[in-house]
Order: C-alpha cells, then sequence, then structure tokens
C-alpha cells in the first residue's frame, strides 16, 4: 500500500489541471461516473455549443436585409423550379 | 450550399417510403440558399421507421434525437394539417429527392413563432422567406393556412411593406 507522502510527490510532479487535479485522477474519477473519457465530454461540449451558436444563425449581412433578400430571390429565380405552382427542384450548388 | 445535413437527408429518403418531411430550420436553410444556417434537422415522420434506418446508418439514438459525427436530427410526430412538396435536389456531389414542408406552411410556422413565441429570429426568417417567395407560392393557400394559425395580419402587414 502506497504511503500518502509518497501519493502527494507523484501528484505534485504531474501537471496540475484547471480544477486542480493531474489529467489521471481527474479522468478516473470521471469514468466513475460517466463511463466516458474527460476529454470525450468536453468534445460533446463544445459539439453542442456550436450546434447552438449556430441554430437559427441570423444572416451573415445583418442591417443589410433587403440586399440578401435581393440576391436569394434571385437565387431562386435561377435555381429553383417550379412546376403546376409547386417547387419541385433545387440546385444547390447554384450561385 | 452543399451540406452533410442534406446529403444525410438525401440517403435517408432514399431508404423510406413515405419518405420524412424535411421542417423547421432545416427547410429554411434549404430554400434560402443558407442565408440561414441551421445545427440540426429537424423531420417529421414515423418515429419508429425512421429510428431504425437512421441506426443502419451509423447514427446513435437518444429518445427521439439521433447523432453522427456533427449530423443531429430530430423526428417529431407526423402532422396532418400541413402540405409538403417532393423536392429534387441536383449538386456536383448531391442528387436525390426530398420530401420538404411547403413554403407556404413554413411561413405560417415562422410566422406563428415570431407572433406567439415573440422570437426575434422566428420574424426574420418569415419577413425573408415572404420577400423571397411570395411571388410565386399559393397566395390562396398561404392566406387560409394563415387565418387558421391567427397570424393572417402578421402575413397583410409583411406582404405589404
Amino acid at each position: 500500500m502506497p504511503r500518502i507522502g509518497t501519493i502527494s510527490k507523484a501528484r505534485k510532479s504531474d501537471r496540475i489541471t484547471t480544477i486542480q487535479l493531474n489529467s489521471t485522477t481527474r479522468d478516473r474519477l470521471y469514468q466513475l461516473k460517466f463511463r466516458k473519457t474527460y476529454d470525450d465530454y468536453i468534445n460533446y461540449l463544445m459539439d453542442l455549443a456550436e450546434r447552438l451558436e449556430t441554430k437559427g444563425k441570423r444572416p451573415r449581412s445583418e442591417g443589410k436585409m433587403e440586399a440578401m433578400v435581393s440576391m436569394t430571390k434571385a437565387w431562386a429565380e435561377q435555381n429553383v423550379r417550379w412546376a403546376d405552382g409547386r417547387m419541385k427542384e433545387i440546385d444547390i450548388d447554384g450561385e | 450550399m452543399v451540406s452533410e445535413k442534406f446529403a444525410v437527408l438525401i440517403e435517408l429518403s432514399k431508404r423510406l417510403a413515405p419518405k420524412p418531411i424535411l421542417v423547421g430550420g432545416g427547410a429554411v436553410e434549404l430554400y434560402t440558399a443558407g442565408a440561414f444556417v441551421t445545427g440540426d434537422i429537424d423531420l417529421i415522420g414515423d418515429i419508429q421507421r425512421i429510428g431504425d434506418t437512421l441506426e443502419e446508418m451509423g447514427f446513435v439514438r437518444d429518445g427521439k434525437h439521433f447523432v453522427k459525427g456533427k449530423v443531429f436530427i430530430e423526428v417529431v410526430a407526423p402532422d396532418t394539417s400541413m402540405r409538403s412538396d417532393e423536392i429534387a435536389l441536383k449538386g456536383k456531389e448531391l442528387d436525390g429527392i426530398v420530401r420538404v414542408v411547403s413554403i407556404e406552411d413554413l411561413i405560417v410556422d415562422r410566422l406563428c413563432a415570431c407572433k406567439w413565441w415573440r422570437s426575434a429570429t422566428d420574424c426574420e426568417q418569415a419577413r425573408y422567406l415572404i420577400g423571397v417567395y411570395l411571388d410565386r407560392c399559393d397566395r390562396k393557400y398561404l392566406g387560409e393556412r394563415a387565418r387558421k394559425e391567427e397570424v393572417h395580419d402578421m402575413l397583410t402587414e409583411i406582404a405589404d411593406e
């Protein structure tokens, strides 16, 4: 059984993370509860934040709505095809 | 505007009959050529059949949500009151037919969120879709749907601008 002093010495020699544990201890504690690595969880949160950030994102040129509507209207006239009053085809690479 | 999201939707639509219906922000993104970008795909259809197919495609299920890489899909219960159109998506990398909520129903949906939820983003999207598509869409049907959902006042106000 290791002496406490030995563990303390080992911890000091490791690089301490922002939650004041070394990365090995942090990951062990985390896996006990969640069965994922800490890095997996951080990546999951970052992906989630990215999704929330982009959801319902406003047009890039905010304040120039009319110009953007005109541009999109021109795009639609060029790349959206209709038949019998219904939308039938979209050229998704169209400029 | 080629996007991984639409590639997944095309693949899913090839495997299912009836095809799931793209609604919400994904439909706005498609109809506005990416002027508004969404982080997820909202689909209407049989959650069991769509879910089973998505799992075959490598998605991980969490209730009514499905995730694979950066693609996040939510499946909601069928809404029989709305119209949808089968639209062919053509591109260098994508080619397939998908079913999308009609432009008229999408406008009404955004107007509802604008009016009843006071969502500024939805107000902006409604105004944008009306600006682009009012001349081409079925005005009679749009008016009827807007009256039924009690957003005809907003539709008239925006259309008259």
